[in-house]
């Protein structure tokens, strides 16, 4: 039974020239990739144009990968730097028309956890709203799925600033995003009374 | 509410981390119970796939990638064998600089042992006019002695020149060694130099390719770059009211010709690197000038009205 190569036997063949295995690698990340730097940046144009340039880093670099983190970890941590980049580059030139409505990433609809002709909340302008230091951790915890230690290695933290801005992220979102009542639309209320989430 | 369940407690209990009497505390508490609720609806909003890429702005990013794998090095090592190159040639003129030094300490030191010899006669010459007045006026024991004195005097000056003359061989030869084990210490350094050179830039290049600022990526697929540009003039219009970003991606010389040939036609020759990125938004006045990298140079900026390079 042939059984797909894992991601170590293809990077090793890429390191030796291998271009097939390195474009198998490509595909079978690029998804994951682009994912983390679309709610980076929020917009599609930008999460394409910062996927493309992460994978051509990743191309570039793999190389000196040797292996001591994992592949994925390895690949959220160019992918995030260079979404980062890509949206501070953004936010310095002026709005032009590739940031209209067409290209932003669509509100997320609530679907189970309320009826799904209400509310539509905008993760992506939440998360943009959210300090640089507390939504790339949340989006490698909640998007990517990844563990604090990994998080840890992507980000160069420490495991107790990982915990802390995870935390306080999810919380001003929570904030930001605002109550959902029992009949599935926003609360106007906003945040919670009396809690010290910011703490 | 309950100040003592603050956001990293009901973080730790989203994540499954919290001990269990602690989340049946959070459940208990109505007030933790909502906050733990809005968070973890924004986790789950976080969490929500984001649509893929269309296939062919998929197949684009994977193209330009891949395209950009062998580039790399081979740009990398146009750059490094033309420093090797002028490492040689500043390596051949240096040796023979110093071939022409050892040359000329040679023929010095010759010059000092004839020069020895010379005055070492003449001394024996004047010792021998000086004994010769003197045995005239003195006993004959007197002149054998003076002549004996002379004599020995002479064979010394004769024996210390060519001592001094040995010496300034073995000084020429030693020099000569030296000079040339200096030179080859040198030759080493200067490879060592040269090769911690090599990786110093091949680092800086890992990491401008590290850095995501330095990445580049292909007009093809690029959105912004593929907005048609016929002049400088029309770059700068364009930049100016926002049409194509900061910055503008040139793939090969061929597109830069679409942009203005004139201002690249003297550095054809020398267009090396198969990626040319130009960061306009690096430079002051965006839209009035036009940076070209050449592999392994130093970027060549040009005045976007007149085609003159700047600096």
């Amino acid at each position: 039974m042939q059984t797909l190569a894992d991601d170590e036997d293809l990077i090793r063949a890429a390191q030796s020239g291998d271009m097939a295995s390195l474009e198998i690698l490509l595909e079978r990340h690029h998804d994951r990739i682009r994912a983390v730097c679309a709610r980076v940046v929020g917009n599609h144009a930008d999460a394409d144009d910062a996927a493309q340039m992460a994978l051509i880093a990743i191309v570039r670099n793999l190389e000196k990968y040797d292996g001591r983190a994992k592949f994925t970890t390895w690949s959220y941590r160019i992918a995030t730097n260079t979404a980062i980049d890509e949206l501070r580059k953004r936010k310095r030139r002026p709005a032009s028309s590739l940031d209209d409505d067409e290209h932003h990433i669509e509100p997320v609809a609530l679907g189970n956890l309320a009826d799904a002709t209400t509310a539509r909340l905008d993760v992506n302008d939440a998360l943009d709203r959210l300090a640089e230091e507390f939504r790339l951790p949340v989006i490698l915890r909640d998007l990517c799925g990844l563990d604090y230690e990994q998080i840890t290695e992507v980000l160069e933290l420490a495991p107790g600033t990982v915990r802390s801005r995870i935390a306080r992220g999810r919380g001003k979102l929570a904030d930001l995003i605002g109550p959902i009542s029992a009949d599935g639309n926003q609360d106007a209320t906003g945040g919670v009374q009396g809690t010290d989430h910011d703490h | 509410m309950t100040t003592e369940f603050n956001d990293e407690l009901l973080s730790a209990v989203l994540d499954g981390e919290a001990d269990p009497d602690i989340v049946a505390a959070v459940q208990a508490d109505s007030v933790a119970s909502a906050r733990l609720a809005r968070m973890e609806q924004a986790t789950r909003l976080v969490a929500t796939p984001i649509p893929d890429a269309t296939p062919e702005r998929r197949a684009s990013s994977i193209a330009a990638a891949l395209a950009a794998a062998p580039a790399a090095p081979e740009v990398a090592s146009l750059s490094v064998e033309r420093e090797r190159k002028v490492e040689r040639e500043r390596k051949v003129e240096r040796t023979s600089r110093l071939r022409n030094v050892n040359w000329m300490a040679v023929a010095a030191a010759c010059a000092v042992v004839l020069l020895s010899f010379t005055v070492v006669r003449s001394i024996s010459t004047d010792s021998d006019a000086t004994d010769t007045a003197t045995a005239t006026e003195t006993s004959a024991d007197s002149v054998d002695s003076g002549t004996d004195d002379a004599t020995e005097e002479s064979s010394l000056s004769a024996a210390d020149a060519g001592e001094a003359a040995a010496e300034l061989a073995d000084a020429d030869t030693m020099a000569s060694d030296e000079a040339a084990e200096s030179m080859a210490v040198e030759e080493a350094m200067e490879e060592e130099a040269m090769e911690e050179e090599v990786t110093e830039d091949d680092a800086m290049e890992e990491d401008a390719m590290e850095e995501p600022a330095a990445a580049t990526t292909t007009a093809a697929s690029h959105a912004r770059a593929t907005v048609a540009v016929n002049s400088v003039d029309a770059i700068g219009e364009q930049i100016a009211n926002g049409t194509i970003g900061p910055y503008l991606v040139v793939t090969d010389f061929e597109l830069v010709d679409t942009v203005d040939a004139a201002c690249l036609e003297p550095y054809q020759d020398d267009l090396t690197e198969a990626f040319a990125l130009v960061d306009l938004e690096e430079f002051a006045g965006p839209s009035q000038l036009i940076v070209v990298y050449f592999g392994g140079e130093e970027p060549v900026v040009f005045n976007a009205q007149d085609c003159t390079p700047v600096g």
